[in-house]
């Protein structure tokens, strides 16, 4: 499979800082998949979806996107293939309205006019937020401005999508409502999808997991494999999916229960199955 | 909240007024306090007076919603007259006590100079009660491009601009949160002298100076991930749209403009 993106050996350090955030970071991002990064607060997450955009440029190793080595000369062509949502939806609100903002990063390419329109309604629409396309900033909830954030990267089509927790603020029809699009977008295939979530529901529809700690991957794998892992899980102390969280239940109350991984969903089969 | 206007802020209602193109708006506003610097008589004043009170009329605002957005003025305006009632000198003299002096041409520049600030104030707020922020800086934008060929940046200028009004609210809450959060902790605002009161501020302005940096940079980095390159070219959403009412506004404008001058002339 080619990936879409690969770190190899990267380091990072902010300036005047005396700590490595990122030490020797090497992974890859499969085209057409949906990983997603977790980690405790300050393991270094947002700092790695900024070095794949370019927005930091590390200390050492490289970056890749879609073949193109990200450095100062590819910049155009990097930010054109990458599309990241950013933790806080307040600073990234540049438009007056909604549906300024939308057209934001779609004037920046030069869209004509006549394309504009229909893309913006078709982005608004995807995350609900038709009604509000002329409301201005101040009268939406934080929600509401993350909507407008994902709006904002959907209608750019970018090859690789990054959430940086952009669905933290929104109430469950909403993230349901993101979630079940970005699932959309996955099986049209072609775009590859980076979560960065404290969500264990986000974590378990993903195809890959990659676990960041201390500045550095400790797990990565395919969903199942990784979130498996519950001593994992609350070692790094990311919240444990339900399925598992049932199942590790189980086991401390002596019950056997197959070393595999469960969704929600499979738990409760299995469950009805010994009843 | 939502019927009291703040002076200059916008009022959304649907009037003739506000679909006019801010274009014409602009220069409306702009040309209207020129011309009244050319009334010299109670015919001209009362004949420009007459053009705003139709301009009122036709925005949909109440005069009462005028009225609140021109109030916190009021003191600045009553100071002027004052000043130039009792300290200008010429004519008969009516009064006088120490340097102060009430004179008939002191009054007679006391009514002009009330007469010009109040027009001037109320046709600007007929302009930005009736035109979005974000419309006047597009109208702006459009008057100043001819500048580009004297190479001033002025895409970057008006995108500054408008993202600068765009965050005038979203600084103001933030400030009012952090009051409060310093109020939760006990602060008073309203108590001590005026020297602790202005003292109490720095625990606001400090954090509201520092989030605001850490937010114009969070900002740029998001403008830049979106594409953003201030020596591209851009193409635009917001588009001005000059229509058939505008240019009848203009033809009014010419009229008013042209009777003006013939009152003046004694020719009216
Ligand atoms: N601009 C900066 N300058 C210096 N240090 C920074 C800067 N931004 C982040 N850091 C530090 O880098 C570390 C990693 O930050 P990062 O934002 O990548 O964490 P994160 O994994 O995204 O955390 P969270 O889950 O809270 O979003 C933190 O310890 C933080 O203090
Ligand atoms: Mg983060």
């Amino acid at each position: 499979m080619v990936d879409a993106v690969t770190l190899t050996n990267v380091q990072f350090q902010y300036p005047n800082a005396d700590r490595m955030i990122l030490d020797g970071v090497s992974l890859r991002f499969p085209q057409g998949e949906w990983t997603a990064i977790i980690g405790r607060n300050g393991s270094g997450k947002s700092t790695l979806a900024r070095l794949i955009d370019g927005l930091l440029l590390p200390k050492q190793g490289q970056v890749t996107v879609c073949n193109l080595p990200v450095t100062e000369e590819n910049m155009t062509r990097v930010h054109q293939q990458v599309g990241i949502v950013f933790q806080n939806p307040d600073n990234q609100f540049v438009g007056a309205t909604v549906a300024d903002d939308v057209a934001f990063g779609l004037e920046n390419r030069q869209v004509p006019l006549a394309k504009m329109r229909s893309r913006i309604q078709q982005a608004l629409a995807a995350v609900d937020m038709t009604d509000l396309a002329s409301a201005e900033p101040t009268m939406l909830s934080g929600g509401q401005k993350q909507r407008v954030a994902i709006a904002g990267i959907l209608a750019l089509k970018p090859q690789v999508i990054i959430l940086d927790e952009a669905t933290s603020m929104l109430d469950p029809a909403g993230r349901q409502l993101v979630l079940d699009l970005l699932q959309r977008l996955r099986t049209q295939q072609q775009y590859t999808i980076i979560s960065i979530t404290h969500d264990p529901t986000e974590m378990a529809i993903a195809d890959r997991v990659v676990v960041l700690d201390g500045g550095q991957v400790i797990r990565q794998g395919d969903t199942a494999t990784v979130l498996a892992d519950v001593d994992l899980l609350r070692h790094v102390g990311v919240g444990v999916p339900a399925g598992q969280a049932l199942r590790q239940a189980l086991v401390d109350r002596g019950i056997t229960v197959p070393a595999r991984y469960f969704t929600e969903e499979e738990m409760v089969r299995w469950i009805c199955q010994q009843l | 909240m939502n019927n009291k206007i703040v002076f200059g802020s916008y009022v959304p209602v649907a009037s003739p007024l506000h679909r006019l193109d801010p274009r014409m708006k602009l220069l409306m506003c702009i040309w209207y306090v020129i011309l009244v610097f050319f009334a010299n008589s109670w015919g001209t004043s009362l004949w420009l007076l007459a053009g705003l009170l139709l301009a009122m009329l036709m925005s949909h605002v109440s005069f009462r919603q005028y009225w609140q957005g021109l109030r916190p003025l009021a003191w600045v305006i009553v100071f002027t007259v004052a000043f130039q009632v009792l300290f200008s000198s010429g004519g008969r003299l009516y009064w006088h006590w120490g340097i102060m002096s009430i004179t008939h041409d002191g009054l007679v520049n006391a009514l002009i100079i009330f007469y010009r600030f109040m027009v001037i104030i109320t046709a600007s707020t007929v302009l930005t009660a009736t035109t979005p922020t974000l419309r006047i800086a597009d109208g702006l934008d459009c008057f100043m491009r001819p500048l580009k060929f004297l190479r001033v940046p002025v895409n970057q200028i008006t995108l500054m601009l408008s993202i600068a009004l765009r965050f005038i609210p979203t600084i103001m809450d933030e400030a009012g949160k952090i009051t409060n959060a310093q109020r939760s902790r006990g602060m008073n605002f309203h108590q001590g002298t005026l020297v602790q009161r202005v003292r109490h501020l720095v625990p606001v302005l400090i954090p509201l100076f520092v989030n605001s940096f850490k937010r114009a940079e969070d900002l740029a980095t998001a403008m830049e991930a979106r594409g953003y390159d201030p020596d591209s070219p851009r193409t635009h959403f917001r588009q001005l749209h000059w229509r058939g009412c505008d240019t009848m506004t203009f033809v009014v404008m010419v009229l008013v403009t042209t009777i003006l001058f013939l009152i003046r002339g004694g020719l009216l």
